[in-house]
């Protein structure tokens, strides 16, 4: 056996390839069948070029990724720099209230983002804008100082939407680095920002890259912020194409072949950067961190520089959830949509939550949504773990199929939403044998599939961070791969297993696009709930629903980072 | 004299046929499994014209599906009855969603004339019109006076409103008009509200809000979605202009269908005065071939603006370029 692998069972491994290229390759192919489709459906007659030719012929689709280019890079630099700093400062520094730190951190993520923005428009709209009103009046200006219908608008919110992510996939690399390799440099009298560049950024870098790309695919496809902020001043991106594709397109059907055929563009993305990710992980051991020597991560001590830190959570907390979320309670407490003001503040009322909460198809909304999530997020964390495993230490599959199942645990995330529920439609209305079609069952699956990028990406990064040395001290006192991975494995990576559960659980709860086009009269969830109300001209009940939602994911989170505090006493965190 | 006479007992005598005839479609469809019906509207306003529906027809059970739009009501009966041969029984959607299932083969020939619906609303015996989504303007009346609120496109075209205005992103509007206008005039209409610099809106229902909340001054909606905020009290206004676009919402049973007999008999009492009215009240979308609806008393005595079914394929690639045009020009 060669040095740091482990041979697990070979039929786990080949079901694992299996099951991914079920899960996976089967919407991906039917996305490329599409895209030579005329009509776009996988089904129809005929193969045609046509699709390519309607979007990349098209002088305007250009426009379109210049401005998506813009958002996604400025989400990505904005969302790992602001990430990165709160999940160093919770994770390797004296913060006080760490623990709630942790919460306040991760919960803007529960917030759909829509209602986020929603949020911001009362609060940054150059016309109605309740910051705008109140520093025009303090300070005499006569033109708003924020308009958040812009490019920076667009980018400011959707990177305070991205943070939570960038800070579960950063916070647990921060957490297992050996505080040795600090010591040593600072013993050299090596200086904070050299210790940055020559031993944090080099030992960080699969999980640096690994939300990089996350985030900069998200930009790309991510519809709800700059159809809320950009549309509305004709800023346009290539998602505001694909809703359109999917909803408006004339002519009666949606044009499925030519949002293949954009998304044809970000496999090619997505495909490079895989390699990339692969590339430069291929010496897993320059990454390891987490070896057979106990340690206790070192603490930085902030001295003077504590109150800084500390202000800085809490902006972060006030910008990406105090304030929208007062927003969000606000209108959902108005009878129609409204600028805070003291005329509306006689008009306050508990209509809509009382409504809402008498509404037995938001009981039955809200419990699909729970099971759904709660199920998804097992079984594509439990997935993810097996991804991971086997691509960094299994040897019972050679290179090219490991490599093989990395890149197709990573591909989803390239596959807008639509297309997933597309082929979903087809699969299972042929495979009537299972019958999961217009079932909660067939939104198990597509999220499973949906989440599995960004959870296998959060496993590898941890994984990759374990010395082999553990798994072999098992095998040498005679622990099968099993009790290996159970008893050893798993306990080290918990804290990022269970912040990349909490994380789908999060995002099942609050996804639309999938849901929605999955849509049957069994399978109605919360989000969709929500959007109902929303589209149908009912904001402050959608408002309500948003409410709750961000209750209920609180006790979540709660409990999420009461394990995570817990494995840091038992592992010495 | 005479002749009236003979036309109202000819009518009343196929009236009383049709009644008899969807009273045995009814007992048909009682053994049968629910009616599937695929429609836009929220589960909840749809629970409220079922339960009219089940007061006068018990026995016929329907379950309703919400598709969020036209082009996925379209793309979903494709997909069922390509993979296993039915869909939805009755589907509702615009008439090219509708008019692109029936070029498929997939909506079934009906004769509505035997089941008591108005000749009006029946343009081919695949569709019948159920409601309509009929545009408007509408203004906050804390920012815009009503003697100041257009009333007739050339007022909305005012450079006045440069900056205040917002619409859906879709220039469908100006696409209807182009039914009665010609589609160069319509253009240049559209042209002109371009370089109004509107803000544009992902639909037309947080147009409304946004006109509700102050956002924009004066939007180009439609009658249905401005209804929520101004039933909310919003200080909002709205009044049709001296031609109307409109889309007309067909309703049609898919061949293959479950409850066939079922699907006929909803299809029927929606096409009635009750059924209309009950839809209206539930959605807020009403017919506007029946006369006694609000929608249709609302745009009483005003010059309607739409393409035929049969004419989808060049209201589709109108629609197409106006598009471009409004998302090329649009921004401020």
């Amino acid at each position: 056996m060669r040095q740091g692998a482990l041979r697990s069972a070979p039929w786990l491994s080949f079901g694992l390839l299996a099951l991914l290229l079920y899960l996976v390759a089967v919407p991906l192919a039917l996305l490329l069948v599409s895209s030579f489709k005329p009509t776009g459906l996988p089904l129809d007659a005929g193969w045609s070029l046509q699709n390519f030719d309607l979007v990349y012929g098209d002088a305007g689709f250009y426009t379109l990724l210049r401005n998506t280019l813009t958002f996604a890079l400025g989400c990505t630099v904005c969302a790992l720099a602001v990430g990165g700093v709160l999940a160093w400062l919770v994770e390797r520094t004296d913060l006080p209230f760490r623990a709630t730190a942790r919460v306040m951190i991760a919960l803007p993520m529960v917030l759909p983002p829509f209602l986020l923005a929603m949020g911001w428009v009362l609060l940054a709209s150059p016309r109605t804008g309740w910051f705008n009103q109140l520093f025009k009046d303090a300070l005499g200006l006569t033109q708003a100082p924020f308009n958040i219908y812009s490019m920076g608008g667009m980018i400011f919110v959707e990177t305070l939407a991205l943070v939570p992510s960038v800070y579960l996939i950063l916070s647990n690399a921060f957490r297992n680095m050996d505080p040795a390799l600090e010591e040593a440099a600072m013993t050299c009298g090596a200086r904070w920002p050299q210790m940055v560049r020559r031993i944090f950024v080099p030992l960080l870098a699969p999980a640096l890259v690994a939300a990089a790309t996350y985030l900069l695919i998200v930009g790309f496809l991510v519809f709800d912020v700059p159809g809320t902020l950009g549309m509305p001043v004709g800023l346009f991106v290539v998602s505001s194409r694909i809703v359109y594709l999917a909803t408006d397109q004339s002519g009666g059907t949606s044009a499925y072949g030519q949002i293949a055929a954009i998304a044809v563009t970000f496999l090619v993305l997505l495909l490079a950067l895989a390699w990339s990710y692969r590339r430069m992980t291929r010496q897993t051991n320059r990454f390891v961190t987490v070896t057979g020597k106990g340690f206790r991560p070192r603490q930085l001590k902030l001295g003077g520089f504590k109150p800084f830190a500390v202000a800085a959570v809490m902006l972060y907390f006030v910008l990406a959830v105090l304030a929208p979320l007062g927003l969000l309670l606000w209108t959902s407490l108005t009878p129609y949509l409204a600028a805070i003001s003291w005329e509306m503040a006689g008009k306050l009322t508990l209509a809509q939550h009382s409504s809402v909460l008498s509404n037995p198809r938001v009981g039955a909304a809200a419990w699909t949504s729970i099971w759904v999530s709660m199920l998804s997020a097992t079984l594509v964390t439990a997935l993810a773990l097996l991804v991971a495993w086997t691509v960094l230490r299994a040897r019972s599959l050679g290179q090219e199929a490991r490599n093989l199942i990395d890149t197709l645990s990573f591909m989803p995330l390239a596959i807008p939403g639509t297309m997933i529920g597309m082929a979903l439609i087809y699969v299972y209305l042929t495979l009537s044998f299972i019958p999961v079609y217009g079932t909660a069952w067939i939104l198990v699956i597509a999220y499973v599939t949906v989440y599995l990028s960004f959870t296998s990406r959060t496993a590898s990064a941890s994984l990759i961070q374990l010395h082999p040395e553990l798994d072999e001290a098992a095998r040498t006192c005679g622990a099968s791969p099993a009790t290996t991975v159970r008893r050893i494995v798993l306990p080290l990576l918990l804290p990022a297993l269970a912040g990349a559960w909490v994380w789908v659980v999060a995002h099942v709860m609050r996804e639309l696009s999938t849901a929605l086009l999955l849509q049957g009269d069994e399978n109605v969830t919360l989000a969709v709930q929500l959007w109902s109300y929303w589209a149908g001209g009912e904001p402050s009940k959608a408002a309500a629903v948003g409410v709750w939602l961000v209750i209920v994911m609180t006790v979540i989170t709660i409990v999420w980072q009461r394990l995570s505090a817990r494995k840091d006493v038992v592992f010495g965190g | 004299m005479k002749r009236i006479t003979v036309a109202a007992f000819a009518l009343a005598c196929i009236g009383q046929v049709a009644a008899q005839s969807l009273t045995e479609l009814a007992k048909t469809a009682e053994g049968k499994p629910p009616v599937t019906w695929y429609e836009s509207s929220p589960s909840e306003q749809i629970d409220k014209v079922l339960s009219a529906f089940n007061k006068k027809y018990p026995g016929v059970k329907v379950r309703h599906t919400r598709l969020i739009g036209g082009n996925e009501l379209a793309v979903r009966g494709v997909q069922e009855m390509q993979a296993r041969g039915y869909t939805g029984d009755v589907l509702t959607g615009g008439a090219d969603h509708t008019w692109q299932l029936k070029e498929r083969g997939y909506l079934e020939s009906v004769n509505w004339a035997a089941l008591g619906v108005p000749k009006a609303l029946t343009p081919s015996p695949y569709i019948m019109a159920t409601a309509a989504s009929v545009y408007v303007v509408l203004w906050n009346t804390n920012k815009v006076s009503d003697a100041e609120a257009p009333k007739t496109w050339e007022e909305v075209l005012s450079p006045k409103w440069t900056n205040r205005m917002g619409s859906w992103v879709r220039a469908a509007a100006f696409s209807q008009l182009a039914a009665t206008q010609g589609p160069d005039t319509a253009l240049k209409q559209l042209q002109r509200y371009v370089a109004l610099k509107p803000m544009l809106f992902k639909s037309t229902f947080p147009l409304a809000q946004a006109v509700g909340s102050g956002e924009v001054d004066l939007g180009i909606g439609f009658y249905h979605s401005t209804l929520p905020p101004m039933k909310a009290g919003a200080p909002i206004k709205m009044r049709a202009l001296d031609v109307v676009p409109m889309h007309i919402i067909y309703s049609a049973i898919s061949k293959n269908a479950r409850n066939p007999e079922g699907a006929r008999v909803l299809l029927a009492w929606l096409g009635s005065e009750a059924g209309a009215l009950a839809y209206e009240d539930a959605t807020g979308r009403g017919n506007p071939l029946l006369e006694k609806t609000k929608t249709a008393q609302f745009i009483i005595g005003k010059k309607l603006s739409e393409w035929p079914p049969e004419k989808s394929d060049e209201l589709g690639a109108l629609s197409e370029h106006y598009n471009k045009v409004l998302e090329a020009g649009a921004g401020r």
